[in-house]
């Protein structure tokens, strides 16, 4: 082949021909406005969010799966609803939406810890997750009214914002908080047994590195071999030995994330509503492993505190 | 090609394919609601979050990863000729990148900052940006590539004087698994890639990719050499090139590593700077090299910091054959430019209230070499030896304020004082004013420079002639004003923009020998409007249509600039059929006569490329692509050191491209 400055009058008919029909061939059925809600997946939090924020919201609702394995199909199918709001359920459905959906505003709810994933400002709002650590002490210090010292196990990366509030609510609440960051769940145990002879009490916190099926298990065996009352993160932990926990109302989060989206659609910045704070909780606590720890479960608990049957 | 090149494919092809086998293995933990809602928080650390276009005060065009899929790009280059304003060039060696007429002989795009992950990566001798093979980047792993139009040295620097083209990759999490592909093309074009990425809850995510690329080129003709002792003119098998890259990048929870490692070898067909005709001897070679630490903290809600380190290095070396009258032995001439950086950044995001965020920040950078050199090897004579060290610190700061529902306020400024050019205050600011909903007027006035290269600006390289004098920085000011529409699917926006430059640098030829050297022009202005009309239909259709005038012309004497497209449009559309399987893209782009330094124009280019990619089975995709598919044949003019006055550009090619994907990336 040889190339030359020869110049031949271009012929654009055909391709120009091609780019237009692509173009008209645009279907105008996919333009109706509606709310996309676009759930993590199928856990059971999603759906009692997903299920309250439908009946609170009168609109049209298209609901999503996060279908990871397709995102650009999923992103496909959600413009095709041409959503004027989006609604994430779940981080990984929050930080979709966030990525690929930037031009539509979001409200997002059932996202922990939702200020590391830097889902504020702009057009995004939502429902905070994040239970405040004075919360949960609290919920400790009526089942247990003589605590003076907590032991903290959390991620050395992941969890240095919670260990911050934490001690935080501890010094506020008179409980001294020891604080046991851990690189490496290989060197858990070790860390936590030595913890468990420091304090009153273990406390373990929704922190991704240490929150597995297996620390809990070895906490627990800790916390009844040691007679140190356990305080988690959630209610079936609690069903599962785990003394005290302070959980979420995942149904009151769709409630709100629906009062959100009707605002957002009256013509208010999501951005400007912000993050609202996660003001409905859930205390309980489990009688026998109270029982077995030698716990005296304050009266002052009554309405505060669930024992769970 | 140089061992370097073996030495990378043997290391990096033990690391790539140990691990497959592990990747693709991993499997999910049975879900516990409890712990599956605290687990969600290991897979999205890091992800990086967009500005929102209708935010972001300047010009921006984002290019998608769809995009780049469903229209087969290959090189940063072959993705920006569809960039509202951007023109490419390419002089058989290098890809040049123009912004609003501006792209001057001779200056290897070192008024662009490219950007990877944020990390710039313009070359630390020559100041160039690599939008072709030689940036060593697979398109593959792009997730987007953003053109952020007009000055960017208030946050960024050197460099950042047109337009600022920062490449995101994309993040492990999004497609794991492995992925391999393999093109074939016509002029002897193979491309081959090898990728593996592992995203893994509770472990480190990672992304290694290895691609290669070799290709004979097309035989070429070349008037000015139309004579019977310069083969009449025909470059035969003298387009060749070969490349081999490495990229890859790890997370662990805030801490990322990035890694990118290339070499890229290319026969020079033009017998650039009066080189011997037909000596298939006469080439170059460039890596553009880095490791890069990071790590993002944040302190509190309203305070965040970021950090990087950073080593730098970039390669460059070539062979010259010249056969100087009336002896007629050739002479075998090498040149080198190599150089190493150091670096470090401190950043800081302050929500100072709630309606105002501060960024704050300072650079450091040593530049630990910057070594020319050129040779004669028979006989051997050193023309220059040079090594040349710097030292940067650039402090910067930029405030944005929000004035109620509709306005945003951005104001900021860099000072970069380095220890061998002039110290340079770089101001920008900006308002984004929401008019009513889905329309916004967006105003941006700034001040931008280009210090000179370590190349342009040491006395003995730059000045070979007769000692030179040294440079000063290039400074480029900005007015620019945009209003954007958007309405259903579409969005409308007309942008009108004035560029004033002082202390240009060019490439100027001294005497009639043919030399040259670097000088500071005195000014050159331009000014131009652009329209853009988008369309982002609910079925994934996504379509451009972009039309820019621009006027660019001498300071001093209001002569057109050389290599300055009076007008450039395009229109592009991409859509994924129903059903999934095919993906369909095509596009048309116009590019008016351009002045040569002949003082003659180039004709007309329209140039239509198009796309066709079906999904063969699950784990295999095919695509079929032709380029220039009207074979219309143009040129684009040659810089100071060519003999011709036009390049001869690519004629009508076909690609097929084969992609295999584990079922993790599926």
């Amino acid at each position: 082949m040889i190339a030359s400055h020869r110049l031949r009058p271009p012929r654009a008919g055909p391709v120009l021909a091609l780019v237009i029909a692509l173009g008209l061939s645009v279907p105008a059925a996919g333009f109706a406005a509606t709310v996309a809600l676009i759930k993590s997946g199928p856990l059971a939090p999603y759906e009692q969010a997903t299920e309250a924020f439908r009946t609170a919201y009168a609109g049209p609702v298209t609901v999503f799966m996060l279908d990871e394995s397709d995102p650009a199909g999923l992103l496909r199918r959600i413009e095709a609803a041409r959503p004027t709001v989006v609604v994430a359920v779940g981080l990984k459905a929050a930080i979709f939406a966030r990525d690929r959906l930037p031009r539509v505003p979001l409200v997002f709810c059932v996202v922990p810890n939702h200020e590391r994933f830097d889902l504020t400002g702009g057009s995004i709002s939502g429902v905070s997750a994040d239970v405040p650590p004075e919360r949960e002490l609290a919920a400790l210090r009526s089942v247990v009214p003589g605590v003076r010292s907590v032991g903290l196990l959390f991620g050395r990366a992941s969890g240095a914002t919670l260990a911050r509030r934490a001690r935080a609510a501890a010094d506020a609440a008179g409980i001294t908080l020891v604080k046991a960051p851990v690189a490496d769940l290989s060197d858990l145990l070790r860390v936590a047994s030595n913890l468990a002879g420091r304090v009153d009490a273990l406390w373990l916190p929704a922190d991704p590195t240490v929150a597995t099926p297996e620390v809990f298990r070895a906490l627990l065996g800790l916390s009844l071999e040691q007679r140190k009352p356990l305080l988690v993160f959630s209610e079936s932990l609690v069903r599962s030995g785990a003394l005290v926990a302070v959980s979420l109302d995942y149904a009151w989060m769709g409630t709100q994330a629906a009062g959100i989206v009707r605002r957002v659609r009256s013509g208010e910045r999501a951005g400007d509503i912000g993050v609202l704070p996660l003001r409905r909780t859930h205390a309980v606590f489990n009688p026998a492993t109270a029982r077995a720890l030698g716990c005296a479960v304050s009266s002052t608990a009554d309405g505060v505190i669930e024992a769970l049957p | 090609m140089p061992g370097r090149l073996t030495i990378i494919g043997a290391l990096l092809t033990g690391a790539l394919l140990a691990p497959v086998s592990r990747a693709l293995a991993s499997t999910a933990a049975p879900a516990d609601d409890a712990f599956a809602l605290v687990r969600e928080q290991t897979v999205t650390v890091g992800s990086k979050r967009p500005l929102p276009l209708s935010e972001t005060p300047s010009s921006v065009t984002v290019i998608t990863a769809t995009e780049i899929r469903a229209m087969g790009y290959q090189t940063l280059g072959d993705a920006l000729r569809w960039v509202r304003g951007l023109f490419v060039t390419y002089d058989r060696n290098y890809t040049y990148v123009g912004v609003r007429g501006l792209q001057r002989p001779g200056d290897y795009n070192n008024k662009i900052l490219l950007t990877l992950d944020g990390h710039g990566t313009n070359g630390l001798v020559y100041g160039d940006a690599a939008f072709g093979p030689e940036l060593g980047l697979d398109l593959e792993l792009v997730d987007r590539i953003e053109v952020v139009r007009g000055p960017g040295s208030a946050l960024y620097g050197s460099h950042a004087a047109l337009a600022v083209v920062n490449v995101v990759t994309r993040h492990p999490s999004s497609e794991p698994g492995a992925h391999l592909d393999l093109r074939a093309g016509g002029a002897g074009e193979w491309r081959g890639r090898a990728s593996v990425a592992s995203s893994r809850p509770g472990g480190p995510e990672w992304r290694a990719s290895l691609s290669w690329l070799q290709a004979r080129g097309p035989d070429l003709y070349f008037a000015e050499f139309d004579d019977p002792s310069t083969h009449s003119g025909r470059a035969v098998g003298l387009d060749g090139e070969r490349a081999l890259a490495f990229f890859g990048t790890a997370e662990w929870g805030t801490a990322s590593l990035a890694v990118k490692l290339n070499d890229r070898e290319k026969t020079i067909p033009t017998a650039a700077y009066g080189t011997r005709f037909g000596d298939d001897r006469n080439r170059t070679w460039d890596g553009h090299d880095h490791v890069e630490l990071s790590g993002t903290r944040r302190v509190n809600t309203a305070l965040e910091l970021s950090g990087r380190t950073y080593w730098d290095g970039t390669r460059y070396r070539g062979q010259s054959i010249y056969v100087f009258d009336p002896d007629p032995t050739p002479v075998d001439s090498r040149d080198w430019g190599d150089g190493d950086v150091l670096g470090a950044e401190c950043r800081a995001h302050w929500a100072v209230a709630s309606r105002q965020a501060l960024t704050l920040g300072i650079e450091a950078r040593r530049l630990l070499r910057a070594h020319m050199k050129y040779v004669d090897l028979d006989p051997p004579t050193t023309y220059f030896d040079e090594t040349v060290t710097d030292n940067l610190v650039a402090p910067y700061l930029q405030d944005e304020i929000r004035l109620g529902q509709r306005l945003i306020l951005t104001a900021g400024a860099r000072l970069d004082h380095g220890s061998r050019s002039e110290t340079v205050v770089s101001p920008r600011a900006d308002v984004v004013w929401t008019l009513r909903p889905g329309t916004r007027l967006k105003l941006l006035g700034g001040s931008a420079f280009r210090a000179p290269s370590p190349y342009e600006n040491d006395p003995v390289t730059a000045g070979l002639l007769d000692g030179g004098a040294r440079l000063k920085p290039e400074r480029i000011a900005t007015v620019e004003g945009t209003v954007e529409h958007e309405s259903g699917p579409f969005t409308a926006s007309l942008t009108a923009y004035g560029n004033h430059m002082r202390d240009l640098i060019d490439l100027v030829q001294v005497d009639e020998n043919g030399n040259t050297r670097y000088e500071n022009r005195a000014r050159a202005r331009a000014q131009g409007v652009e329209g853009e009309l988008r369309a982002a239909a609910g079925d994934g259709t996504r379509a451009r249509l972009a039309l820019a005038w621009q006027r660019s012309e001498d300071g001093d004497t209001g002569a057109e600039l050389t290599n300055s497209p009076r007008w450039n449009a395009h229109l592009l559309a991409h859509r994924s059929l129903p059903g999934g399987r095919t993906t369909l893209g095509a596009g048309a782009r116009y590019l008016s006569p351009r002045l040569t330094l002949a003082g003659r124009r180039t004709a007309a280019a329209l140039v239509c490329d198009a796309r066709l990619g079906r999904r063969l089975a699950p784990w295999l995709t095919a695509g079929f692509e032709v380029h220039n598919l009207l074979d219309a044949r143009y040129g684009d003019p040659g810089s100071e050191e060519h003999a011709q006055d036009k390049i001869a550009q690519d004629s009508r090619n076909f690609f097929v491209t084969l992609t295999y994907l584990s079922s993790e990336s599926r």
